[in-house]
């Protein structure tokens, strides 16, 4: 059957502690289902539960402070996965680099079982597709399913987005019978940093096959900064790089931004509970910075 | 008259019809992009065959495997290759058809973004050595090859890629992190 979801609602203009309750001014339309006022995601039993960390290897103390703030968010918020939006270690990537700027970082979440799911930025030597806890199976882009739920993710190399990838792609969405279809990738198709912006070459090759297949999200780095993009074809779009870098005052004035944080470190949680999406974007202070959620757009409902 | 003019153009057709079948005309393009496939094929076996000697590159949790498998490589590669020059792929001819099939892509409003996607991120052209046989540096970024140019390429096996440094074009060895070969100003 298939069907076709507009709802969305975003929670904005405030800073709460994770997961606590507080009064909140409904922005958008409100969920169908979420009392209003609940900054939380609904963590329900049984959903598809990730963090997204965007441009981390530095090895700083940015980073880490941001890991801690990830770690603490899990104990709260049980997600099982992380994806990497590249860049994932800048500079040398030496045994030691590999330590310092992700096994120390992220030790707490390795040793509680969270996968990492890694694509690579410009700044990544593909030789990480070979690095194990990046589960990239020795590919420079590749595809899994999360492990519950009708939700499959689309691990792109945006440096180089060649024909055998592009056919790849289309091979791997046309198969796909998910009822979510995520990408995720350096390189931002919609921006609005003053410093790279759009990438518009980029966005002419995917985003007809974003569309033709009914991809519902899409997620980058590459600009140190978050944005939440207002939906762009039905499409919805976060740009997430600051989970280690910080381009202050960055993000510029565009009509495309539904939501912009250029002033601090930020990660994203996301959950996924049938054809409902919610996600939350905290700070290195453990604030709140945005929170929502939308319906995917259309395709076949899948349990 | 018209009689006459009919048979003439009818004989110089059937002229030229023997002479194409005789000669049949060669693409230039095409017998360039055939050279440059063999090339790279040549390549491609000679790398395949020190993979075998070097470490093996498989999923690990020690970076220490990875990078041992990559300059394992690396230096095989170098051995076999020590007298290996800057134009044995790129020769000249088929620079001057690459720098062709890419202009189109470069100029104009939509080259304006291609050039600028080609700079995004990328590094000082003095940090990449332009030399056959060096080691891309682990510390200078990769650049961005805009789609649009890739497609204007002929494709590449998995494990060599281009790279635009500057206005110069690069092949890499991904696996072996080695500059195989370059050719300067392939951006005008």
């Amino acid at each position: 059957m298939r069907r076709r979801f507009a709802s969305s609602w975003v929670l904005t203009g405030v800073a709460v502690s994770m997961l606590t309750a507080h009064a909140l001014t409904i922005a958008a339309q409100t969920p169908p289902s979420k009392a209003a006022g609940d900054a939380a995601l609904p963590n329900k039993k049984g959903s598809v539960k990730f963090a997204v960390i965007g441009d981390t290897g530095t090895g700083g103390s940015d980073q880490l402070r941001i890991a801690e703030r990830l770690t603490d968010s899990r104990n709260r918020f049980p997600f099982e996965f992380a994806l990497m939006l590249g860049d994932n270690l800048y500079g040398g990537e030496g045994p030691d680099d590999f330590a310092r700027k992700f096994e120390r970082p992220y030790k707490a979440l390795l040793d509680g079982g969270v996968k990492f799911h890694a694509v690579l930025g410009n700044h990544d030597d593909p030789k990480q597709a070979f690095y194990k806890p990046f589960n990239m199976n020795g590919e420079r882009y590749y595809s899994f399913k999360a492990p519950q739920g009708s939700v499959r993710f689309f691990a792109l190399n945006s440096n180089y987005m060649d024909k055998a990838q592009l056919a790849w792609l289309e091979k791997e969405l046309s198969a796909s019978d998910s009822g979510w279809k995520i990408a995720f990738f350096h390189h931002p198709l919609y921006s609005s940093g003053d410093k790279h912006g759009a990438d518009e070459v980029l966005r002419e090759q995917l985003e007809p096959l974003f569309l033709k297949y009914g991809v519902d999200l899409v997620l980058t780095g590459h600009e140190h900064f978050y944005e939440r993009i207002k939906p762009q074809k039905g499409i919805h779009y976060f740009v997430a790089g600051s989970s280690a870098k910080l381009r202050k005052g960055n993000i510029g004035n565009s009509d495309i931004t539904a939501k912009g944080f250029d002033q601090g470190y930020a990660f994203l949680l996301m959950e996924i509970d049938g054809d409902q999406l919610y996600f939350q974007t905290i700070n290195d202070q453990g604030k709140t910075i945005d929170a929502g959620g939308f319906a995917r757009r259309a395709g076949d409902k899948k349990s | 008259m018209n009689r006459a003019i009919a048979m003439v153009l009818l004989s110089c057709g059937v002229t030229l019809g023997a002479v194409v079948a005789q000669e049949p005309k060669v693409n230039p393009d095409a017998k360039l992009l055939l050279d440059f496939k063999k090339r790279v094929d040549g390549y491609m076996e000679m790398q395949r065959s020190l993979e075998r000697k070097a470490p093996p590159l498989k999923q690990t949790e020690d970076p220490a495997k990875i990078k041992a498998s990559q300059d394992g490589l690396a230096a095989l590669i170098r051995s076999a290759r020590a007298t290996a020059k800057q134009g044995e792929i790129f020769t000249p001819e088929i620079a001057q058809l690459f720098r062709r099939l890419m202009y189109p892509e470069t100029k104009g409003a939509q080259g304006k973004e291609t050039k600028q996607a080609i700079k995004e991120d990328a590094p000082n052209p003095k940090a990449v050595p332009l030399k056959v046989n060096a080691r891309y540096p682990d510390s200078a970024p990769l650049p961005t090859v805009p789609p649009n140019l890739l497609a204007s390429l002929p494709q590449l096996p998995d494990d060599l890629e281009y790279r635009i440094i500057g206005n110069d074009l690069i092949l890499r060895d991904v696996q072996a992190n080695v500059i195989v070969d370059y050719m300067p100003k392939a951006i005008r």
